[in-house]
């Protein structure tokens, strides 16, 4: 995840020059003022998925002497430790630093950004109100999105453009410091309004929300129990993604991964540099894999000593583990082929970066897993949460995008881009067809660390 | 049925617990007790193959647990919280025992049938994660689960504790039962002597990882274990 903070560095510092390149005639200010109405309400979304209401956290607190109306700010105030509430310093003041102060002055500038930042704040408010009442309907967060496609329909046929009023909104707190009073009103609103409200709610029962079941999905995989030991593997590690915190977060990613190559590809300058492509496709076809193969044991650990013990052999555990990248990145690799569009050599090198997804990176990630010997806690969210996280998962995601450009870059120079393709889809190709003896080679290797693994395995923290 | 060759364990250069004898005959219901920190959840993790012993080892039917699959066919446990699979209901969790161990769907139904009572109502058809329900339910489900695969062997770490008073009761019934109609092997832990020397023939006290005494249970072996710990 470090990795996804540093593209939001580097997307904040970069936003003025993106902004120039994408609008050519409107100034960066003005159409980052529509755009931020859009962030605000996507925020939103992503909070009601991931962020937790802060009212569960205040049962430890309930028999202890201290006043409800401290727990009630506490409880307020600890909301804002979440990673959305941090988000506008990455992406909106190296903007508001590096851009405005030219035009308006470091005044208003700063002004600004404390707008923005009221703002998205208020968000995080309003969220805790809004989650606490719609918790048990997940499918809320559906009608969210649909709402913002429509609003982003209206506007793009000029019928009603909400992102005019926001460029109308930050363009005038750019002149005048007092439109800062309306995002300040309403946070102090907010803020009291849900003050009263957890006071209200403050009984431990009301707090935890009954859970709501996603047994649809799990009906529709119960197919799998057929294909014996193997599927029910792969049906207890498909609720696993579904059903934890931690991993449908990586769910969530998915989309973003697929798209990464929209910011490479419509530009010229990637596109001569092929060995850069390289990266965007094991990238754009490999996400997921990389995203959840490089917990792929770690994701168990929380009962690993069951996996051990229980009637299940290692090779069978290992191969469930390799099906379950590899089938899902092979469907989404279907969603990757609209990107021929920029040319037959991204469809063609794609192809051969999912070949090497499957063939070489998954079984690397298999082996590799053995160095993992974090526990991790499914129920904590994954942003800023370094919790199973060690140095070793850096270095190990590394050579999964670096090898393929170093084997693709000297070819390529040499003997053209062809034999680099064909080398690279080759490579991929091997590792397939000998998957299960990689695979082996991984059991092996985990049979070595098995009792140190384990003992990590069982370590809270 | 299973066997102890000089086992030893360390942590950090203390030894935690070191047993140079010991033999559990097939059928024997075998009780270990001891007060914290004298090895009992150490032993049988190293029964399971869940830790590595400094030396030593231990044969389950002959052949070492360390490093091989051929016990697991035939070996129930369930020691701590970390044998639950606690993202999955109850029910989904005895299918996915169940089938790995080569039970058909209707095997496990009817096992289900047969645990009514023991559950008390309190498991099945709650439509909730493992996760959710209170220690003792979560205890009567790993439980459950472990002697669900008809095994010889079953491996139970306290399994009394946290369960409530009726549930202790039938446990204990359920436990005589299986040793006595199935011939299961039963290694038991407890800190409570009552439990222990009435479901167990053979009581083992453990102190500071060494065996103190090694009890056949009879009337007077309550009597004996009290004054065992009544130390000062």
């Amino acid at each position: 995840m470090l990795i996804m903070l540093l593209y939001l560095v580097l997307l904040g510092v970069m936003l003025d020059k993106i902004l120039l390149e994408v609008v050519q005639d409107k100034d960066p200010e003005n159409v980052l003022g529509g755009v931020l109405i859009y962030y605000f309400l996507i925020v939103f979304v992503l909070r009601f998925f991931l962020q937790s209401i802060p009212a569960i956290q205040a049962v430890p607190y309930l028999h202890l002497p201290v006043k409800r109306n401290t727990i009630g700010h506490f409880l307020v105030l600890k909301s804002f430790t979440s990673f959305f509430n941090l988000l506008p310093f990455f992406l909106f003041l190296p903007f508001a630093l590096k851009w405005l102060p030219a035009f308006y002055g470091w005044g208003s500038a700063l002004v600004w950004f404390i707008g923005v930042l009221s703002f998205e704040w208020t968000m995080n408010l309003k969220l805790i109100w809004f989650k606490r009442k719609n918790t048990d309907k997940p499918q809320i967060s559906l009608l969210l999105m649909v709402a913002i496609v429509l609003l982003l329909a209206l506007d793009h046929f000029h019928i009603f453009s909400i992102s005019s009023i926001g460029e109308w909104y930050f363009m005038s707190l750019l002149k005048q410091p007092l439109c800062l009073l309306i995002p300040m009103m309403a946070f102090v609103f907010w803020y009291v309004y849900n003050l009263k409200f957890i006071r209200k709610i403050i009984y431990t029962e009301e707090l935890v929300p009954k859970k709501s079941q996603q047994e649809q999905l799990s009906s529709g995989l119960n197919r799998l129990q057929k294909y014996g030991v193997l599927g029910e593997l792969i049906l207890k590690e498909v609720r696993l993604l579904f059903r934890n915190k931690r991993s449908k977060t990586v769910l969530f990613l998915i989309p973003f991964f697929l798209l990464y190559g929209l910011i490479f590809y419509p530009q010229e300058v990637y596109m001569q540099k092929t060995s850069m492509l390289v990266f965007v496709g094991i990238f754009v076809t490999g996400g997921f894999l990389i995203a959840y193969g490089q917990y792929i044991m770690a994701w168990e650990s929380a009962h690993f000593d069951s996996i051990l013990t229980s009637n299940i052999g290692m090779f069978d555990f290992f191969h469930a583990k390799y099906l379950l990248m590899a089938i899902p990145t092979g469907i989404l690799y279907f969603f990757t082929i609209p990107y021929a569009y920029f040319g037959m050599e991204i469809f063609w090198l794609n192809l051969a970066a999912l070949f090497y997804n499957l063939g070489v990176n998954a079984p690397i990630l298999l082996y590799t897993a053995s160095y993992n010997k974090k526990r991790m806690d499914l129920s904590k969210g994954a942003m800023m949460n370094y919790q199973g996280v060690g140095v070793n998962n850096f270095l190990m995601v590394l050579p999964l995008l670096i090898l393929p450009m170093l084997i693709f870059w000297p070819l390529n120079m040499f003997f053209g881009y062809v034999v680099a393709v064909l080398a690279l889809a080759g490579l991929g190709l091997i590792g397939i067809v000998f998957h299960k003896s990689l695979i082996k080679l991984a059991v092996q290797h985990f049979e070595n660390k098995r009792y140190e693994i384990a003992e990590g395995y069982r370590q809270k923290y | 049925m299973i066997k102890v060759e000089n086992i030893t364990k360390k942590y950090v250069g203390e030894t935690v617990l070191n047993i140079s004898k010991l033999q559990i005959h097939r059928g024997e219901s075998f009780g270990l007790v001891g007060n914290n920190g004298a090895g009992k959840t150490t032993f049988f993790r190293l029964v399971l193959d869940l830790i590595r012993a400094n030396s030593g080892q231990i044969l389950s039917d002959g052949k070492p647990v360390a490093g091989s699959e051929h016990w697991k066919s035939y070996t129930g446990s369930f020691l701590d919280e970390s044998f639950l699979i606690d993202f999955l209901t109850a029910e989904e969790y005895f299918q996915f025992i169940g089938s790995i161990n080569g039970l058909s769907k209707g095997d496990i139904d009817l096992f289900m049938q047969q645990f009514e009572h023991f559950f008390d109502g309190e498991i099945i058809g709650k439509r909730k994660y493992i996760r959710d329900y209170s220690k003792g339910n979560q205890k009567k489900i790993g439980i459950t689960a472990a002697i669900m695969t008809n095994p010889k062997i079953l491996v139970l770490d306290e399994p009394f504790s946290n369960l409530d008073p009726s549930t202790q009761i039938r446990l204990k019934k359920l436990l005589r039962s299986l040793q006595q109609d199935q011939d299961v092997t039963m290694l038991i832990s407890s800190h409570d002597l009552n439990h222990v020397t009435e479901v167990c023939d053979r009581i083992v006290v453990l102190e500071k990882g060494n065996i103190l005494h090694d009890i056949q249970t009879s009337e007077s072996t309550l009597k004996d274990l009290e004054d065992i710990f009544a130390v000062e």
